[in-house]
């Protein structure tokens, strides 16, 4: 490698502003609010938010969609930051709390499964399942580039940790995002489509993040 | 305040000190007074716990005698020097008090941290790694340390900060190792003789304890005993493709074990 010298470093100092944990957030809630405004604009928002007097289901997915991003972003910004000792893993707690939706789908289908009960309800909506990835996905890139690019300004000392993070954070934004003008209120639709927009972004976070924030 | 101090040990014998520890953090020459280092090593010789260290050090700063941490620093290199303990060495509230300073700016603050952070570093690394392959990882994390000192948290602990990125450049390097699929061997490794080859060594074998047999003895025999694949292949009746998916397997098990410590 080439030898560089100790005064050289000193000679390049300059002041620096420290990187803080919050501007992750920060970004990272910015980055959301403008996407679920373009997914508004573009598609349009469900007519009991524009009133004001939103569904319950819709109130439970959008908080805990939140909840989620919220964990995970914080998680990012302490990964941002070496340090050594017990990571921050209160983001688990927040996955665990969104996993009620697909395990709440799951139980639902088991009970209708079990008393031979018709699927109609379970197909309802169903067919918009890829728009929902589509659009959470775009929400997602949009959202995983600014904390990417925060990323790179940090110090992530656990790279594949951070790019599951991102995504996971990202996927969670960018539904919540979708979730603006998602229609559906059906519980197979969200325990279903919403997790596998997470969980696929959740993957391409693992694999793409941590090739662009090595250092 | 103008400090005169003379060179000398324990005893005050005068002794002859090299011409860089006879320059204070300005650059100034300082010569250090007998009175003084008594009074210094008096204060020391209560006990070994740094604390009291730094009880010296507010006490010279109460007096205005210390305006930075380099002349205490230079203090501690000369008893050193003199064969005393090295409770000069600085500590993290210290050190994290300098890297704010260097986030600000400040160049001493910059030449005495790196000095310290060197120091501590190759303290770190010849734990781990082979010794002839100290310097060049020294330098790596001191560069990296330069290029991510905005990622310091001044309010938080400095040393773990550095540890952590000292670890993640390891672990960088591990990875480069696995990557490169180099068979060729440190020599110094293999004709361990002092004290820090012998600390490596075992470290080392430490982390090949934690894998699978036939993992970790192709990997000592071609990474550390320096044979070719093919000897590695005759001596362990492995085929030469298996010994060289094993030294891959073996190194990315053992980057992760290291991760995770």
């Amino acid at each position: 490698m080439v030898q560089i010298d100790m005064s050289t470093l000193v000679d390049d100092l300059t002041p620096v502003r420290v990187v803080k944990r919050g501007d992750s957030v920060f970004l990272a809630v910015g980055a959301t609010f403008i996407a679920s405004v373009m997914v508004a604009v573009i598609y349009g928002m469900r007519s009991d938010l524009m009133s004001g007097d939103p569904h319950p289901i819709v109130i439970i997915r959008a908080s805990l969609l939140s909840l989620l991003g919220l964990a995970t972003t914080l998680a990012v910004s302490s990964v941002a930051h070496p340090s050594i000792g017990k990571p921050q893993n209160g983001w688990v707690w927040a996955l665990a709390a969104a996993a009620v939706l697909p395990l709440a789908a799951i139980a639902k289908f088991a009970y209708l499964y079990a008393s031979g009960q018709p699927f109609d309800i379970f197909m309802q909506d169903f067919e918009f399942g890829p728009r929902c990835l589509l659009i959470s996905g775009f929400s997602a890139v949009w959202i995983a580039s600014f904390m990417t690019w925060w990323l790179r300004r940090g110090a992530p000392i656990a790279l594949n940790r951070a790019g599951w993070l991102v995504g996971i954070a990202a996927g969670s934004f960018g539904t919540f995002s979708f979730n603006v003008y998602c229609n559906s209120i059906s519980i197979f639709y969200i325990g279903f489509w919403y997790s596998l927009a997470v969980t696929l972004c959740a993957i391409a976070g693992r694999l793409i993040v941590p090739r662009l924030i090595r250092w | 305040m103008k400090i005169f101090l003379a060179d000398c040990n324990h005893r005050g014998n005068r002794i002859e000190l090299p011409p860089e520890n006879k320059r204070d953090c300005s650059g100034n020459e300082a010569v250090f007074n007998t009175p003084w280092v008594v009074f210094f090593l008096g204060m020391a010789a209560k006990g070994s716990h740094r604390g009291q260290v730094w009880t010296v050090r507010s006490l010279l700063s109460r007096l205005g005698l210390v305006t930075k941490l380099g002349l205490v620093t230079k203090l501690g290199l000369v008893i050193n020097g003199v064969g005393w303990l090295d409770f000069m060495v600085a500590n993290d509230a210290s050190l994290a008090r300098l890297m704010a300073m260097v986030q600000q700016g400040d160049k001493l603050a910059y030449v005495t941290l790196l000095g310290e952070c060197k120091t501590w570093l190759a303290r770190y690394f010849s734990k781990r790694i082979a010794p002839s392959a100290v310097d060049d990882l020294v330098q790596e994390t001191l560069i990296s340390l330069h290029r991510k000192r905005a990622t310091y948290e001044p309010s938080r602990p400095f040393l773990p900060w550095l540890a952590a990125i000292a670890r993640y450049r390891w672990v960088d390097q591990l990875r480069k190792t696995y990557r490169a699929d180099e068979t060729e061997i440190v020599a110094e490794l293999s004709v361990a003789s002092d004290e820090s080859d012998v600390i490596a060594r075992i470290s080392i074998d430490r982390l090949l304890a934690q894998l699978p047999e036939k993992q970790a003895h192709v990997i000592r025999m071609v990474k550390i005993d320096g044979l070719s694949i093919a000897e590695a292949a005759l001596r362990s009746g492995q085929s030469e493709p298996l010994v060289k998916v094993n030294i891959h397997r073996g190194l990315k098990k053992l980057a992760a074990l290291v991760e995770r410590d």
